[in-house]
């Protein structure tokens, strides 16, 4: 048996490393099995020790983008509103059914753009919540499961990121020391993660 | 797949006309998921071997079921807060192609190249690293980021989460293409018959 071991808790085994069952009842090894193996096997080893630190200050780093988020929410939607506050004064002059120039190829009658303006900020918002409560749910889900969870963290992030430099390429200045610091924490910590995995997938001698 | 995105973004910026860069860039990304397909041959193998049987087909009707039954509850509920959700079929009707044209570009290839590519490729390598439940997860999660707008993040999750355990229980692509070629076709057909379904 390895000297890191969890009990199994539905029979009197105890489950090792590296084990993919419990060798006494053949229950699954689940998520809380391999965190509470993580934690003692970072209490035996220097490395397994460092790759924890890395996996947890990765989690930290999705629970800040998650407050980033909501934080920034009402702030955009403050912005936008104001924005759209200002387009629709200009918008007064014209009727509902007026035409106007084409936005992207499309026309649109005043009325339409009116109606569009004025839940900018209300998407804009709905927007922010959503990717806040996403990155809170990859937090949580990171305590039980670090690889997962920062591996879907950092794609979604890096996603949101192109997409929105690629509709306001001014974005890819705003912020840019927190972007940096939160990839380069997401990609140690999945790094780690994926070690710690491997660790966790080979017996111990 | 976000490469691709940029690419086509900014061909469009640069004035490309849109039907024909969407031509473009499905070929890619269909040579592309015949790379991966050939990559993870060996894994792929069984899975493209077996159509599921009559058991394959009444999974793919119950996951097309459960899949418009959820689709007919949450765009409505975007449109509702003000939405607007891309209209596909557009480029190909203002270049005049044929419905047929769309219905390829738009249903076959979709359906086809990214089962290949995510319920096979993607799956298979997550297998190797994750547990069977993280790898239908993350499958999703990476399927509704690639589709790249936050507000369908959800929905395309749960699609995902679907054509993933449609996967997992028929031990076949061709139910997870059947419904991904169903779905995106009942949405090119409500768009070009001018309907919001689902």
């Amino acid at each position: 048996m390895s000297p890191v071991s969890v009990p199994c808790g539905v029979c009197p085994q105890d489950i090792g490393l590296g084990a993919a069952v419990c060798p006494g009842c053949g229950r699954e090894v689940n998520d809380q099995d391999r965190a509470v193996l993580q934690v003692r096997l970072e209490g035996s080893n220097f490395a397994a020790h460092d790759r924890g630190r890395h996996m947890r200050q990765a989690s930290t780093w999705i629970g800040v983008l998650a407050i980033l988020f909501a934080v920034s929410a009402p702030i955009v939607y403050a912005m936008q509103d104001a924005e759209a506050e200002k387009a629709l004064a200009q918008l007064d002059r014209f009727d509902d059914g007026a035409e106007l120039q084409p936005i992207d190829g499309k026309v649109y009658t005043a009325g339409e753009l009116r109606k569009q303006v004025a839940r900018e900020p209300l998407q804009a918002l709905i927007t922010n919540l959503v990717l806040a409560g996403l990155m809170g749910v990859l937090w949580l889900w990171a305590r039980r499961a670090p690889l997962p969870a920062i591996g879907c963290a950092l794609a979604l992030f890096i996603v949101v990121e192109v997409a929105s430099a690629v509709v306001d390429p001014t974005t890819i200045y705003k912020g840019i020391i927190v972007k940096v610091i939160a990839v380069g924490a997401l990609v140690k910590g999945l790094r780690a993660a994926l070690a710690a995995r491997a660790a966790m997938q080979r017996p111990a001698p | 797949m976000l490469g691709l995105w940029v690419g086509a973004e900014i061909a469009h910026a640069a004035g490309a006309p849109d039907a024909p860069a969407d031509v473009v860039t499905s070929s890619i990304f269909a040579a592309v998921a015949v790379g991966c397909a050939i990559a993870a041959r060996a894994e792929l193998r069984p899975l493209l071997a077996s159509t599921g049987g009559w058991r394959g087909a009444l999974a793919a009707v119950a996951a097309f079921g459960i899949l418009m039954a959820f689709g007919a509850i949450y765009f409505p509920g975007i449109r509702a807060l003000g939405f607007r959700t891309v209209t596909l079929t557009a480029p190909y009707v203002q270049a005049g192609w044929p419905r047929a044209a769309a219905y390829a570009l738009l249903c076959f290839a979709p359906g086809v190249f990214e089962e290949l590519t995510f319920r096979g490729y993607v799956m298979a390598r997550l297998d190797r690293v994750l547990a069977p439940r993280e790898t239908l997860l993350v499958q999703a999660a990476l399927f509704s980021l690639l589709h790249l707008s936050v507000i369908i993040f959800p929905s395309h999750f749960v699609i995902g989460l679907v054509l993933g355990a449609l996967r997992r229980r028929t031990r076949s692509l061709y139910p997870g293409m059947a419904v991904h070629i169903g779905w995106n076709a009942t949405v090119v057909w409500a768009e070009l018959a001018g309907r919001s379904l689902p």
